[in-house]
């Protein structure tokens, strides 16, 4: 047998990291050596997410096709209900490339979420065994998100050539609104996962949650028809203006509103933050209470 | 003086278990408001230097697994501060984060990832895992095909690649067939030769004697003992026989237990053994079959001896009763193994005790494999003639 002594080098001399293991940390101290760790393990981030996408249409029949169908369905529906039975404004777009480019960015955050959500309690077997950064469950399923909200931009693309629309200079915009709905789709799963871990409270609500979440912003209809008394209220949700930005900026090609898209960097950083230190905070024992 | 690589102080785990957990739905107040608290670990502390191989032994319960996801980093401990100096993994069923659906190789990549290994180590060590684990060609066919003795094997090969400077090992030992074992053996010895430090938990006890330097002995989350493995091992094996163990029996209690080779020396394999067993009664009994059970380390009945046909005593009375069996050549190899006591009257059992006791055989007669076969040996010679040999039947 070839033996792997190689493997083993006895260097005493090697740098031998300290760590510490209490049972709490500060602040400070949680977000550097958790970012460090991240970062140490971004392969495994890579790993992680590759498995998603490998897995998830595995044994099915219409495999990859699955990433395209749902948005395309529910397009079809709602342009049924909503252009041929009861008329709904889609600001001077037509009613199938309106809701098409909203549920492209909304389906991604849900995606991200709901799976996140189920994700870390189904990584139960996992956390209680192996240490690792956990954070890097929910991101993984957020990253195979994404892969699908590429395809479905492309999708989009092509829907609006069909439609008669070219993509303008001004869908550059595009770039910094998808960063933050990045952000805010992490900071949301990240958050819902780990009291999921807790509570199962989250899981079972979450249907009806997203379900909420998507009538109360404008992915089937025009923030237009919101009355000028709550639009306050409506627009505090960074999702309603991120994803009428995109759709305007990918589609018309019309710049997105500077104060709504601050005010959205600024909510999306201060979750993040927060989402993050509650996450390590709740990770801690985390292998304890799943 | 070596420096300390592991270093546990005053550290004490909590869990809160809600009460009724069986019910199945547990509501937010009655998990919040009335949880049962179970100190897994009390106020524990010990160091261990570099390049030391210490062992941690204990009953089932006694915080070994909880202190190994302690040192891991799996959790935190509820009071205390553990400091650790070098790289750590911990060889805890490794085949934990494989997916089902992946190949060996996809989940070779993945489960080294989990351990921190970049993907250029694992392709790099992949020829190393595939021939320590035997998996060869089935490594590209989905691990839900693989047996569960490839899919552990693959589990381990993956962590014993690891190049730390610290190794936690939980019952590593119990995994597969004994020639995989053997190849975790030589690999732990020669993890110890370029001088890693290493925390070993097992069940195994001659391995702990076999491999470590110092041992520590827990018995329900505190720290009862440190020292020499071996003694150690005699102190666990006298609490186990202390009364606490699991004996269940109304008309028995089991007074002692000794084992002792030729002139009251230790047991050796190949010479005679007398084992010693009072009992006290509280009632007469008919007939009774005493037997004393002997268990491998990995949990396997090893050999008995019963006193069923070997004794016609008819009637015990109530008091002191005292069996001995007396086995004129031990055939038991050197190891330590678990000890069970029993007692029957008719076909009912009137008395159970496990592990109330360990015997240690030392090593004898020496002969390899699982046992000593009492044997003698003549050796003789004839005078060479030079008639040709018969035709052979095997040829």
């Amino acid at each position: 047998m070839k033996t792997p002594l190689t493997a083993i080098n006895s260097t005493p001399a090697a740098h031998r990291p300290i760590k510490v293991i209490r049972p709490t940390q500060s602040l400070i101290g949680v977000l550097s050596a958790g970012l460090t760790s991240l970062l140490n393990q971004r392969n495994l981030l890579f790993e992680m997410t590759l498995l998603r996408l490998k897995v998830r249409y595995k044994q099915s029949l219409l495999g990859w096709g699955w990433a395209i169908l749902p948005p395309l369905l529910l397009t079809v529906t709602f342009t049924l209900i909503f252009s041929k039975v009861i008329h709904l404004d889609s600001a001077s777009l037509p009613y199938g490339l309106f809701v098409f480019a909203g549920l492209i960015p909304w389906t991604f955050f849900s995606t991200s979420v709901s799976t996140a959500t189920a994700g870390v309690v189904s990584h139960r077997y996992l956390i209680s065994r192996v240490a690792f950064p956990r954070e890097i469950i929910p991101l993984s399923y957020v990253a195979a998100a994404l892969v699908d909200l590429g395809i479905g931009i492309l999708m989009l693309i092509v829907m609006m050539f069909y439609f008669g629309f070219s993509p303008t200079l001004h869908a550059i915009y595009v770039i910094p609104i998808l960063v933050m709905l990045v952000i805010c789709s992490i900071a949301v799963a990240l958050t819902c996962s780990a009291v999921q871990a807790r509570f199962r409270d989250i899981g079972v609500a979450m249907p009806l949650l997203l379900q909420v979440l998507m009538f109360t912003t404008p992915v089937i209809y025009s923030s237009d028809a919101i009355p000028d008394s709550v639009r306050a209220i409506y627009f505090a949700n960074p999702l309603a203006s991120l994803i009428e930005a995109f759709r305007q900026t990918a589609v018309l090609g019309v710049n997105p509103d500077a104060s709504k898209m601050v005010y959205c960097a600024m909510v999306s950083i201060v979750c993040i933050i927060f989402a993050y230190l509650l996450f390590k905070r709740l990770d801690a024992t985390l292998a304890d209470v799943i | 003086m070596s420096q300390t690589d592991i270093s546990v102080t005053n550290i004490s785990k909590r869990y809160r278990i809600p009460p009724s957990q069986a019910d199945g739905a547990r509501s937010f107040l009655s998990s919040v408001f009335s949880k049962k608290e179970i100190w897994a670990l009390k106020e524990v502390s010990f160091e261990v230097a570099q390049g030391e191989a210490l062992g941690v032994i204990g009953h089932n319960g006694a915080g070994k697994s909880t202190l190994v996801r302690l040192l891991s980093g799996i959790t935190v401990p509820t009071r205390g501060e553990i400091t650790i100096r070098g790289t750590l993994s911990a060889l805890v069923e490794v085949g934990a984060g494989f997916n089902l659906e992946l190949t060996g190789r996809e989940n070779v990549f993945l489960a080294g990832s989990i351990l921190g290994m970049s993907r250029r180590d694992i392709s790099r060590k992949m020829e190393d895992i595939m021939e320590f684990s035997e998996i060869g060609d089935q490594i590209d066919a989905p691990v839900k095909t693989y047996s569960s003795g490839q899919f552990l094997r693959l589990g381990f090969s993956i962590a014993a690649q690891l190049d730390h400077q610290i190794f936690i090992l939980d019952e590593v030992l119990a995994v597969g067939d004994i020639a995989f074992q053997t190849r975790c053996f030589a690999r732990i010895e020669r993890l110890r030769q370029a001088g890693k430090t290493m925390v070993l938990i097992s069940h195994d006890l001659a391995a702990i004697e076999h491999i470590c330097d110092r041992a520590i002995l827990l018995s329900r989350g505190e720290l009862m003992m440190a020292g020499h493995p071996r003694a150690v091992i005699d102190e666990y094996s006298r609490t186990a026989a202390a009364p606490g163990s699991r004996e269940t029996s109304s008309v028995a209690t089991l007074a002692g237990i000794t084992f002792e080779g030729p002139g009251g020396r230790p047991v050796r394999t190949g010479e005679p053994m007398v084992a010693r067993i009072s009992l006290r009664l509280t009632a007469p009994m008919q007939d009774p079959i005493i037997t004393i059970s002997f268990y491998w380390p990995s949990g396997y009945l090893c050999t008995q001896l019963t006193s069923a046909g070997r004794c016609q005593d008819g009637l015990l009375r109530e008091g002191l009763v005292s069996c001995v069996f007396v086995c004129p050549v031990l055939a038991m190899q050197r190891g330590l193994y678990r000890v069970d006591v029993s007692i029957e009257q008719g076909s009912e059992n009137a008395g159970y005790w496990q592990c109330c006791s360990l015997l240690r055989v030392d090593p004898g007669r020496l002969v390899s494999g699982d046992f000593y076969l009492e044997h003698s040996c003549e050796m003789t010679s004839k005078p060479y003639n030079a008639r040709p040999s018969q035709p052979s039947n095997f040829a």
